[in-house]
């Protein structure tokens, strides 16, 4: 895959510490209108904090609070990348989150590369 | 005071944006609770006299908006648009205006007066947020009072303005909010063509349902396609939709919610200026712990494993007081009433079955304690983040685990606890499989079927099995109505985390006093009926003969010349016997004589059937009835034989038997208190009796597995 197609994916791939930019939602009925609800429309920044212990559901943070959701429902969600990795000094309110042990085995060696799935190809 | 005096006013809002705890400021203890009509959705109302005026105060859900998905978000838009209150107080959280204000924008396109409570504003100012009101009170069109519930403060400016909305003395200006022109011919044309319909029977505003029609709201669609107007609208939808979706590259509902939120970016930045940068705050600091990937689970079963102790042992004390109190009451009624009817319906009846009901309260209270610890603090929200993938493997919600781990305790609390689910079908499961949670009073009858039937260094073993057993039975259910009565019903689970806020004293003191009012006020009616009629089936009829039998015996006994302590004894053995013999032909024990054909292929025959009717009662009961049961035939002689060794000695019981009452006490229906409470949370019939036969039909059908099995190795 090319450096730009990298860049594209839904929000159930994204690393946690990321930060990304919705691009719409593709679910249907209750779902798409809670995540609409939510403020996930085009557009909005969100940033991936952490994972369950569990590895599912999946905390992010948008419009100043904090959002759960399953992968499931996060897979729905189309989203743009803006900044890689939890290196990134954004000035946000939640810098510090996305650091510091756990963040995913990959962490070091993937961390221009935030969709976990290209990490095969 | 007059009618006309009185202030009708609803309070909407945001979950966790402080609206209970500004309703608990605005009304204080002058507040009741109650159900919305045909649903479970709890309903606080209150009042609060101010200047010549009643001003009656209904806390509606909190909800994120208006769509018809949740019976929240229906039961708030419901409430305003058919009950029409003078005014909508719409608390905001000013700590987080972006999230909030998509509730105001919804608000807006009812086009009915509303006033803000910005609230949590001792917050706001702590974190440096600068809000410009007027600015943006011209923005949204309406007044904005800066309050803050836990301070107090702005208590009296919120009241004012309801007052003077009321006298006219304040009034509203038209808000700001304007959708794109493609959203506004076809908003604009809907309402055109829904101004034409006669006799459209519907309190709600035109522009409102033209906007709900566009995103598909299921309520809306349902209302206009009764209507003969359907057909002029559903042509014309057809016609413009795909060119609007083809104009904009969007269809209306995700447009609508773009442009909502673009209108809230765009007031946020003319009116707010927030601090630079935000630093790390407590929330950050806590969840960095509580739901780390490594101490996150140790540390949700730890606050399980606190919660649940603190309910049963804590609780313990108490309820030890309670049954002291009652069983003080009975002795001292027993020992000054005569040995009549009434006073054995009085004591036995119901003395013991309201005592049997308030004796649960401890735990209730305790339970929801903690419960409303978990929720006012924002831990409530995590724990289901933390555990949600477990109970998602059953198709259940993260918040499913609470009342499960509860019911090992008791149902009654249990059932109360499925509260904090907002999905019916979640929440409706849930209820279904705490029965199979073993819950503690069923302890003593393990014990005494272990006891009687297996080894000792197996006792663990069993009892452990047992209860895995039970979990499994639920998990298994639970997967099983997901996928069939409630198919496709999940909830999606998209929740917010609040930021951790210590909780009021007073909403935490104001929770367990509704909790318990609810409990009690059920116990002195239903379960008290029921206790009675139990209570009848055990003692009626009474045959005369036994009587004169068991007297003539007596008096036999008293002319023997025998030493005071043996003639006591004696006639002690005759008046366990007497009973053992009334119980025998009751109603009671003719029922479960009448059961035996039902029961007989688990191995049990008419003594176990009666056991486990008076179970219904209470679980313990079933040890009790037993002891009673068998007393029969074993008198005079017999006297050290305890009831564990006459079961082990009885040639009709055996291992297998054994083993399949206790799996058929695991899951068969919990006792009445418990029933009466399930009836009370699931709020219909149909559910109540899907309950019943289902936990007695999976008792029954596990109950015969085993025992056929077992009898084929011993």
């Amino acid at each position: 895959m090319r450096a730009s197609e990298t860049m594209e994916g839904t929000l159930d791939q994204a690393r946690c510490g990321t930060l990304l930019e919705v691009q719409g939602v593709y679910a249907e009925g209750e779902i798409r209108r809670r995540l609409l609800d939510m403020g996930l429309v085009k557009g909005a920044r969100i940033r991936v904090i952490r994972k369950a212990p569990l590895g599912d559901p999946v905390e992010v943070e948008i419009n100043g609070f904090f959002l759960t959701l399953r992968l499931e429902e996060a897979k729905t969600v189309k989203v743009r990348l803006l900044e890689a990795g939890p290196f990134h000094r954004h000035g946000g309110p939640h810098y510090g989150r996305g650091r510091g042990m756990g963040r995913g085995r990959h962490r070091w060696f993937h961390r221009f590369n935030p969709f976990s799935d290209t990490d095969h190809s | 005071m007059t009618p006309s005096k009185e202030i009708r006013v609803a309070l909407a809002g945001n979950p966790n944006s402080g609206k209970t705890s500004l309703f608990n400021a605005l009304v204080g203890s002058n507040q009741k609770v109650g159900n919305f009509t045909g649903v479970t959705v709890e309903k606080y109302e209150g009042f609060r006299k101010y200047r010549d005026y009643k001003i009656r105060f209904t806390d509606l859900p909190g909800t994120y908006s208006l769509s018809a998905y949740s019976p929240e978000e229906r039961i708030a838009r419901n409430f305003i648009l058919s009950e029409k209150p003078d005014l909508v107080v719409h608390v905001v959280d000013g700590t987080n205006l972006e999230r909030n204000l998509y509730l105001t924008t919804q608000i807006m396109d009812l086009d009915i007066p509303f006033v803000i409570a910005l609230n949590m504003y001792d917050e706001v100012k702590d974190k440096n947020i600068d809000i410009h009101l007027d600015h943006l009170e011209r923005l949204l069109g309406a007044h904005i009072v800066p309050t803050s519930a836990v301070e107090k403060t702005g208590i009296q400016d919120l009241l004012d303005h309801i007052v003077n909305y009321r006298e006219g003395t304040i009034t509203f200006r038209p808000h700001k909010l304007q959708y794109s022109q493609a959203l506004n011919t076809v908003i604009h044309d809907i309402e055109e063509i829904l101004s034409r319909a006669k006799n459209l029977n519907t309190s709600q505003p035109l522009h409102w349902l033209a906007i709900k029609l566009l995103e598909n709201d299921k309520e809306v669609y349902k209302l206009l396609q009764d209507h003969p107007i359907w057909i002029t609208l559903n042509q014309y939808l057809l016609k413009h939709l795909d060119s609007f979706k083809h104009l904009t590259g969007n269809d209306p509902e995700t447009l609508l919610t773009e442009e909502r939120y673009a209108f809230i970016r765009g007031a946020l930045a003319e009116t707010v200026r927030l601090p630079g940068k935000r630093k790390q705050d407590l929330t950050d600091k806590l969840d960095a712990i509580l739901i780390n990937r490594f101490t996150g689970l140790p540390i949700f079963a730890l606050i399980m494993y606190l919660i649940f102790t603190a309910t049963f042992r804590l609780g313990e004390y108490p309820m030890i007081w309670i049954e002291d109190f009652f069983t003080w009451i009975s002795i001292g009624l027993k020992n000054t009433l005569p040995n009549t009817l009434f006073r054995s319906v009085l004591v036995d009846g119901i003395i013991a079955g309201v005592g049997g009901v308030l004796v649960f309260l401890p735990n209730i209270l305790i339970l929801f304690l903690g419960i409303s610890l978990l929720e006012g603090t924002g831990y409530m929200a995590r724990a289901a983040f933390v555990v949600d993938k477990i109970m998602h493997r059953v198709g259940l919600h993260g918040k499913s685990f609470i009342p499960m781990l509860t019911g090992f305790g008791c149902s009654v609390p249990a059932f109360m606890a499925t509260r904090t689910l907002k999905n019916d079908a979640d929440r409706i499961t849930t209820l279904l499989i705490i029965p199979f949670m073993s819950c503690g009073a069923k302890l003593p009858v393990y014990t005494l079927l272990i006891g009687a039937f297996f080894p000792t260094r197996h006792a663990g073993k069993i009892l452990f099995g047992i209860y895995i057993f039970g979990i499994l039975i639920a998990l298994g259910s639970a997967a099983f109505f997901k996928k069939t009565l409630f198919k496709g019903e999940s909830e999606p689970f998209v929740m917010e985390l609040p930021p951790y806020r210590w909780p009021s004293l007073q909403s935490l003191l104001l929770q367990m006093w509704h909790k318990a009012r609810l409990y009690v006020r059920k116990a002195g009616t239903v379960i008290l009926a029921a206790s009675i009629l139990i209570w009848f089936a055990g003692n009626f009829p009474k045959d005369e003969n036994i009587a004169q039998k068991m007297n003539a015996l007596r008096t036999q006994i008293q002319e023997q010349d025998l030493p005071p302590h043996e003639i006591s004894q004696a006639l002690e053995k005759i008046k366990v016997e007497e009973e053992a013999l009334q119980f025998e032909q009751s109603y009671a024990a003719r029922l479960g004589k009448a059961l035996e054909p039902a029961i007989k292929p688990l191995g049990f025959d008419w003594r176990i059937g009666v056991a486990l009717i008076s179970g219904i009662a209470a679980k313990e009961v079933v040890v009790s009835t037993m002891g009673t049961i068998y007393s029969i035939g074993n008198q005079v002689t017999e006297e050290s034989a305890s009831l564990r060794e006459r079961l082990r000695n009885d040639p009709a019981y055996n291992t297998a038997v054994g083993l399949a009452l206790m799996v058929f006490v695991l899951l068969y229906v919990p006792c009445i208190a418990a029933t009466v409470v399930f009836h009370r949370e699931a709020g219909a019939i149909k559910w109540t009796l899907l309950y019943f036969f289902y936990t007695i039909g999976v008792a029954w059908i596990m109950a015969f597995i085993v025992y056929q099995l077992m009898s084929l190795f011993f």
